[in-house]
């Protein structure tokens, strides 16, 4: 039997290749684009979870509440992880994790490479698979390294790189590294990522013997394994008294908790601050797998709307099967088997269709996701085919087996036709909705990534080319005194070679970093916090950053190595009115407050200015704040600002002159404006996707109206004839049957604004700054679906219109 | 074999109320071969549709094989009809898409016959039909006489108790009509009832007795020949 309705599915495929194509080519984009966001998203769900012990495994977090500020950290105190150990049996082992920069250096090649100083614990509780070496003989002796294959290569190139040495610059000094392992690269779906690994007391060499003991300095990352049948509420009861015993001197018990959180949770747990692994936004999986539901949705409707207006024609088959025996439930079953047939074609075709668009989607999504053939995916993609059958063949299999057999086979469908035409304009309507959704919410989130890259952001960040300075391995200061030197022989090779000014700044805007102070304000005592900057003398004037009052910093100025100049963001919060006479705050009162700036978007516009110190000289301020808290190093860096005519030959000046006057430090340049693009990376790649499955959606959809439009005009062929007999022109043919398509359309325009406003508001609500959306989004989404619509029918109502109506009438 | 009491089927429009068959009361018994003639929507083709089970009459009864099978729900008339019934019709109705073989073995795919006594009896009808060098053609291919045996060895493929044939020969040309009336009268020589509808004279003859029809009424029915 089954191979009997094969037969006839497989046969009705081949006769009716208009309707085959339109339904396979939506069904494979739907199932392809489905399998490619299900990779993404199956990728976000199981972050962590390849580490055979990842449901034992937590991250712990600090919050302390601390003269009226919460400060809430997953970055801890050094003396956690060993005290914790020590304490509960129930935790069998601990281990820190700490990223630094480090100046690495073979032979004559030198590079700052970002290394992780690490518990040798870590590779106990992680399943980091060694390549070379054993997990027992790394890390015995403290200047060890493992290295990833990537990194081995690049400082060893073919040689065998265990029991080779490589150079780490130390304080200043060049120390030897034995390379002990071969560590294999974390995966895509690891929070923890690393390249270089060295042990973890090597990095007292610069945090200082105080930041061992110490339970109010926070630095790396503990991760702490517990036994298999450790109870963690129990735990949790017995650390919070324990804890407070240990910072008894400095905070009220219930002050300073210390809490553990899943290593699972990490990668989508907004709630915990970030630590050292980026943290994604939990909705957007969810929000990516709905989009790609709804177009699998729209190719599962495609079916629907042509097995329904093809009905007509399947209606005799049914009559027949009828007649010669067949239960309604033999017939739902053959109809249902040739819809999951069809999902499993497309399903194959979508296959390739993934695996051609694997790459391209990687890069949008910035992922190196892979389809392999596992069990898991294959139940899916099974499961999915099977899900899309049952959908797309629901009408089918319920409407064309509850035909009567004797008006089937005749064709006689007077109230069947009727409600037929009322399925297909919900269906058809249904799918005009989610394309105009999808086109809102598109436009609505491209306008506001707009916004953010065109907004004002109070300084100019065009034509900036940022270049860190990671220093020969001498102290702040004197690197800063080197980077000023640098600056002005820089200034000078680069005289008239297409650089208008070199600046030299801490921090530089874009980045996701800062340098935030913190005290306690003994007046109001109360924790306050500032992001300090470093800057030079000429840095406002040429990031044409504005002054609200007071004056700018001057060379010619000998006090202004102790001046500082604020944002209205602190003026405000610390009610700087008048600034006669104006100095920081206590501590820092010996910096003398010589100007407020206009408000600038230093950071991202998710999030509204803060209060912002600038000075020429950080480092009196950085030595007198009691809390520091660093996301980013305070080293120089330069920025070029340069002319926009022949950007790549300026670029090839700057790199020759870097080369002439610091050869020992590579040239990495970054521009401005793209680190500022950077800070919305996740909104753009949303967006990005979002504009492709819409796109998608559309093709879909109008696949859907083009068959429809189709089989509406073959079967008014006849009216067609009649109407032009009696003078109808072409104009007016066309015009009546493209007429019914642009009501569906307003009506759907109706029902999917409300929809996409509300989504849209929501979505725009994570940002400081938002854009209006205004009325032309939703105006333009619904004159764009009408005129991709008109296309496609317009397409046979043409040609219907055109044909001699004797063409018509004969054929009846 | 068939008996009906008062049967009575009528068709509800909007507006419209239509007697199709006004109290019908006839008998066949197994082995007849009964010609039901009458103008154009006198009721003729409703009769067969209700005795076939593939329509439900409004009123009356409908007793098949001493059974009262007018109202049963569709499964259960489906079942009766799957194993007792085979129809012809006059627009042959061949799936379009299945080869002759494929359309003559459909109602054995129902009856769950296992696949090599299918295949026999399947090639024994399409050599008895003489169309057996045409198995592999689809429907469209043939004339429409090779289209109407290929329907007959559809209806008779179950071995059914009953053919229902509606205007078997009314798409046919005079040759080709013979011919299907000459497979339908060896059929019910070898004892297979049979109930057609017919529009002509001369193939109604070929029944035992015809039953004239007007406004869904039985009007008159005449003894042909004395059936065996």
């Amino acid at each position: 039997m089954i191979k009997n309705y094969i037969t006839v599915a497989i046969r009705n495929l081949i006769k009716n290749k208009l309707f085959s194509f339109i339904n396979l080519l939506g069904l494979s984009i739907g199932t392809a684009v489905v399998i490619l966001i299900m990779l993404y998203v199956k990728e976000e769900w199981t972050y962590d979870q390849f580490h055979t012990k990842s449901d034992h495994i937590y991250r712990a977090w600090v919050k302390e509440h601390f003269k009226g500020e919460l400060i809430f950290n997953s970055v801890t105190p050094l003396i956690l992880g060993d005290e914790l150990k020590n304490s509960f049996p129930e935790i069998r082992e601990t281990a820190r994790f700490m990223n630094a920069n480090a100046l690495l250096k073979k032979g004559a090649f030198i590079e700052d490479e970002k290394v992780n100083y690490v518990d040798p614990a870590l590779l106990k509780i992680f399943d980091f698979p060694l390549l070379k070496g054993k997990k027992e003989n790394v890390f015995t002796t403290l200047r060890e390294a493992v290295l990833t294959e990537e990194i081995a290569e690049k400082y060893f190139g073919d040689s065998a790189p265990i029991g080779q040495n490589l150079s780490m610059q130390v304080n200043g000094e060049w120390v030897d590294f034995l390379v002990s392992g071969i560590i294999e690269k974390a995966p895509g779906n690891s929070s923890l990522q690393f390249q270089i690994l060295v042990p973890f007391e090597n990095a007292f060499d610069f945090i200082g013997e105080n930041g061992r003991n110490c339970w109010t300095c926070v630095y790396g990352e503990t991760y702490v394994l517990l036994d298999t049948n450790a109870n963690l509420e129990n735990l949790k009861t017995k650390i919070a008294p324990f804890i407070d015993e240990k910072v008894k001197s400095s905070y009220q018990p219930g002050e300073y908790i210390v809490g553990l959180q899943p290593l699972t949770d990490i990668h989508l747990n907004n709630a915990i601050p970030t630590g050292i692994a980026v943290v994604s936004d939990a909705r957007y999986p969810y929000i990516l797998a709905s989009v790609a539901f709804l177009i699998l949705l729209l190719a599962c409707i495609n079916f629907t709307i042509l097995s329904v207006g093809r009905s007509v024609n399947r209606s005799k088959e049914v009559g027949i099967r009828k007649v010669t025996g067949a239960t309604k439930w033999q017939l739902r079953f053959q109809f249902w088997s040739e819809a999951i047939m069809m999902a499993l074609f497309g399903l194959s075709l979508g296959l390739v269709l993934t695996k051609l668009l694997l790459p391209y989607f990687n890069t949008i999504a910035d992922k190196q996701l892979s389809l392999d053939f596992n069990i898991w995916n294959f139940s899916f993609l099974i499961g999915l085919a099977l899900i899309t059958g049952l959908l797309s063949g629901i009408y089918p299999a319920m409407v064309l087996s509850g035909f009567n057999p004797i008006q089937a086979i005749k064709g006689v469908f007077s109230k069947i036709g009727n409600n037929k035409h009322r399925v297909l304009r919900t269906l058809v309507g249904f799918q005009f909705v989610l394309s105009i959704f999808l086109i809102i919410c598109t436009f609505g989130m491209q306008k506001q990534l707009r916004f953010l890259q065109n907004k004002n952001l109070g300084f100019s960040k065009e034509q900036t080319l940022i270049v860190p300075y990671g220093g020969t391995g001498k102290g702040f200061s004197d690197t800063w005194q080197e980077a000023l030197q640098i600056q002005e022989r820089l200034k000078k090779e680069l005289a008239g070679k297409g650089v208008q000014n070199i600046l030299t700044s801490s921090h530089t805007f874009g980045t996701q970093g800062w340098a935030k102070l913190g005290y306690t304000d003994e007046r109001l005592d109360k924790f306050r916090q500032f992001i300090a900057q470093q800057i030079d003398y000429e840095y406002l004037d040429i990031m044409e950053i504005e002054m609200k009052a007071g004056r700018k910093f001057s060379k010619g100025n000998t006090t202004d190595n102790k001046a500082a100049i604020v944002n209205e963001a602190f003026a405000k919060a610390w009610e700087i009115n008048d600034l006669e006479g104006a100095t920081m705050p206590e501590p820092f009162n010996d910096y003398k407050i010589i100007g407020i700036s206009k408000d600038f978007n230093f950071a991202s516009l998710h999030s509204s200015v803060e209060p912002l110190v600038m000075v020429t000289d950080v480092l009196p301020l950085m030595r007198t704040a009691p809390d520091h808290n660093f996301t980013d190093s305070p080293l120089p860096k330069f920025s070029f600002k340069i002319k926009s005519d022949n950007l790549v030959a300026t670029i090839g000046n700057i790199q020759r002159a870097w080369k002439g006057v610091v050869p020992e430090e590579t040239f990495n340049y970054t521009f401005m404006d793209d680190s500022i693009d950077q800070q919305y990376r996740s909104e753009s790649r949303l967006s990005e996707i979002l504009s492709i499955a819409t796109g998608l959606a559309i093709i879909i959809a109008c696949l859907g109206l083009f068959g429809i439009a189709t089989l509406t005009i073959s079967q008014r062929r006849k009216e067609i004839g009649v109407r032009k007999v009696l003078g109808a022109s072409s104009a007016d043919i066309v015009y009546m049957l493209n007429k019914r398509f642009t009501i569906l359309i307003f009506i759907a325009s109706l029902i999917a604004t409300p929809f996409a406003w509300y989504f849209m508001n929501q979505w725009l609500s994570d940002f400081a700054y938002q854009t209006e959306l205004g009325i032309s989004v939703f105006l333009i989404a619904g004159l764009l679906t009408l005129l991709i619509a008109w296309l496609s029918v317009s397409f046979q109502s043409i040609k219907a219109a055109l044909m001699n109506p004797v063409e018509s009438l004969r054929n009846e | 074999m068939i008996k009906t009491e008062n049967l009575t089927k009528v068709y509800q429009t909007d507006e419209v109320e239509t007697t199709a068959l006004n109290e019908v009361n006839i008998e066949i018994k197994e082995g007849e071969f009964v010609s039901v003639m009458g103008p154009s929507g006198c009721g003729k083709s409703t009769l067969l549709n209700v005795l076939g089970m593939i329509d439900n009459p409004t009123s009356g009864n409908y007793y098949f094989n001493g059974e009262e099978i007018g109202h049963l729900p569709e499964r259960k008339r489906s079942n009766i009809r799957k194993h007792n019934l085979g129809f012809v019709f006059q627009s042959f109705n061949l799936i379009d898409e299945l080869t002759v073989y494929e359309n003559v073995e459909l109602p054995m795919l129902y009856t769950k016959v296992p696949s090599a006594d299918r295949k026999k009896r399947v090639e024994e009808l399409l050599e008895g039909m003489n169309i057996m060098h045409r198995a592999k053609h689809f429907p469209q291919q043939l004339s429409g006489g090779q289209q109407q045996r290929v329907a007959v060895a559809r209806a008779i493929v179950n071995k059914p108790k009953l053919i229902l044939a509606d205007e078997p020969t009314g798409n046919l040309d005079s040759a080709n009509g013979d011919e299907v009336m000459k497979v339908l009268s060896e059929l019910n020589a070898t004892g297979t009832t049979i109930l057609m509808v017919t529009h002509s004279q001369y193939c109604a003859e070929f029944g035992n007795r015809i039953i004239r029809m007007l406004d869904g009424k039985v009007v008159t029915e005449n003894v042909v020949r004395q059936y065996l």
